[in-house]
C-alpha cells in the first residue's frame, strides 16, 4: 500500500493562505504521520536525507498561484533545525528567475543563506547529456542533474488544459529543457516517462503538493473564478499516489461546481496508470493508503475528512 | 561581465579593502557571486507574433510551421521561442 497524507489546518484565519508557522506545524504533523515516527527529527530524517536539497517549486503563474514562499520558508526551519542540515544546502528552484521574482521569492546564488535560482542563471542550464526513457529523450537542469543530490517536488494543485492534472508529475517538467515536446494526447504517456528518466526518479525523495488553494478548471494559467480554498497540503514519497490523491480532489470539487469530470471534458488522466505500469508507484485508489488529519494551533492532531 | 557589474565590484572591493575582516564580508562575497548569475539575465523579447489564430474558448494555434501547435496561457509552442500570454501570443527573439 502507498501512503497519502493530507493535513488540514481548518482554524486558520485564511485556509487559503496559510502563514509560515500554520505550514510548519501542518508540515511536522504531515511527517510524522507520513513515517509513524513520533519526533520530527527522526520524520524528517527518514524522509530526506542528509546531502543538498532541491525544492522544485511551481512558479507558473507567478504572484496568483505559485508554491508560496511561506510553505518553502517552513519546510526549511524543519530542515535546518537539529538536523545538521545547512542553509545553503537548501536549493529553491524553477525553470526561471522571473518566474521566482514574481512569485515573491528572493533570488540568491552565493555561497551563503538559502539559495534560490532559475535554470536560467548564469553557469547553470541545462546539461549537455541527453537523458531517456521511452518516448522522452531530454536534457535536464544542471539543478537536478548535477547541484542536488535529492529533491522535493513542491507543485500546486490545478486542472490543466491539455494533460488534465498539473500536480507533481506536470511539475518536472520544469526540470526539462524540451516540455513544449511533450504536451501530444494529454501528456500521456510523457509526464510518466519524464519522472521515470533515471536521475529524476533517483533524486525525487518527497512529493509535498500545496493544496491550500486548488484550482479545479481553466488551468494551468490563473483563472480565480475557478479557484478554491482547499487548505491544505498533500504529502507522499510515492510520485503517482501524492497525483492520484490530486487528482481525486479536483474531480470531487468539479462535480461539487457542476462541472463535467476530466474524461467526459476530453482531458483524461491516463498518464498515472502509465507511471504505475513502469514502476513509478500505484494509481489504483483502493490500494493506496489515505489519511487525512486536521492539526490546531497547538500542534495536536486530529481525523480530518477529504472533503 | 557587464560595465555596471565590473564598476560595482571595483567599489564593493576598494570598501573591503577599507574594512578587513569586516562582518560584512560573506554578504559582500554574497552580493558579488549574485552579480556574477544574475546580471547575465537574458532579455527576451515581447513583440507580438505573427501567423496565428485565437481559440475560441481560450487558447491560440500557432500558424507558422506545420506543426500547428495548440498552446495554453504561459506554455510555447514546440519551437520553444513563442508564448502564449493571455492569449496574446509573443515572439521571444525579435531582433
Amino acid at each position: 500500500m502507498s501512503k497519502v497524507v493530507i493535513v488540514k489546518y481548518p482554524e486558520a484565519e485564511n485556509k487559503g493562505r496559510f502563514n509560515r508557522e500554520e505550514y510548519r506545524l501542518m508540515l511536522q504533523a504531515g511527517l510524522k504521520q507520513l513515517t509513524g515516527e513520533t519526533s520530527v527529527y527522526q520524520a524528517v530524517k527518514r524522509t530526506v536525507p542528509n546531502g543538498i536539497i532541491g525544492m522544485k517549486t511551481n512558479c507558473l503563474t507567478g504572484r496568483f498561484f505559485s508554491t508560496p514562499p511561506e510553505l518553502i520558508d517552513a519546510l526549511a526551519d524543519l530542515l535546518t533545525t537539529n538536523n545538521h542540515i545547512k542553509e545553503n544546502q537548501l536549493v529553491v528552484w524553477e525553470r526561471t528567475n522571473r518566474e521566482l521574482k514574481e512569485a515573491g521569492y528572493e533570488l540568491n546564488a552565493s555561497s551563503f543563506g538559502r539559495r534560490c535560482l532559475g535554470t536560467d542563471t548564469y553557469g547553470v542550464g541545462y546539461s549537455s547529456n541527453f537523458e531517456t526513457y521511452g518516448e522522452v529523450s531530454t536534457r535536464l537542469s544542471r539543478i537536478m542533474s548535477e547541484t542536488v543530490d535529492i529533491n522535493i517536488n513542491i507543485p500546486v494543485l490545478k486542472d490543466h488544459s491539455l494533460a488534465g492534472l498539473s500536480a507533481g508529475l506536470k511539475n518536472m517538467y520544469g526540470a526539462i529543457c524540451n516540455p513544449n515536446k511533450f504536451h501530444d494526447n494529454h501528456c500521456t504517456p510523457y509526464a510518466a516517462h519524464v519522472s521515470a528518466l533515471e536521475t529524476i526518479k533517483r533524486k525525487n525523495r518527497l512529493t509535498l503538493i500545496d493544496a491550500a488553494r486548488v484550482q479545479y478548471n481553466g488551468g494551468p494559467g490563473y483563472l480565480s473564478e475557478y479557484l478554491t480554498d482547499f487548505g491544505g497540503i498533500i504529502l507522499s514519497v510515492d510520485p503517482i499516489s501524492a497525483d492520484r490523491i490530486g487528482l481525486e480532489i479536483i474531480e470531487r470539487l468539479r462535480s461539487k461546481n457542476n462541472l463535467p469530470s476530466l474524461e467526459q471534458a476530453g482531458r483524461p488522466v491516463g498518464y498515472l496508470q502509465i507511471g504505475e505500469d513502469i514502476g513509478l508507484g500505484t494509481a489504483d485508489m483502493s490500494k493506496i493508503d489515505l489519511s487525512v488529519i486536521n492539526v490546531d494551533q497547538n500542534g495536536t492532531v486530529h481525523s480530518g475528512e477529504l472533503l | 561581465m557587464r560595465r555596471r557589474t565590473f564598476i560595482r565590484c571595483l567599489g564593493c572591493g576598494a570598501a573591503l579593502a577599507v574594512a578587513p575582516g569586516s562582518e560584512l564580508l560573506p554578504e559582500f562575497i554574497g552580493g558579488v557571486q549574485n552579480a556574477f548569475a544574475f546580471d547575465y539575465a537574458e532579455k527576451l523579447s515581447s513583440v507580438e507574433a505573427r501567423y496565428y489564430k485565437k481559440i475560441e474558448g481560450g487558447g491560440i494555434e500557432c500558424e507558422l510551421c506545420p506543426r500547428h501547435c495548440f498552446i495554453t496561457d504561459l506554455e510555447r509552442g514546440y519551437c520553444g521561442v513563442r508564448e502564449n500570454r493571455k492569449d496574446t501570443y509573443y515572439t521571444l527573439v525579435y531582433g
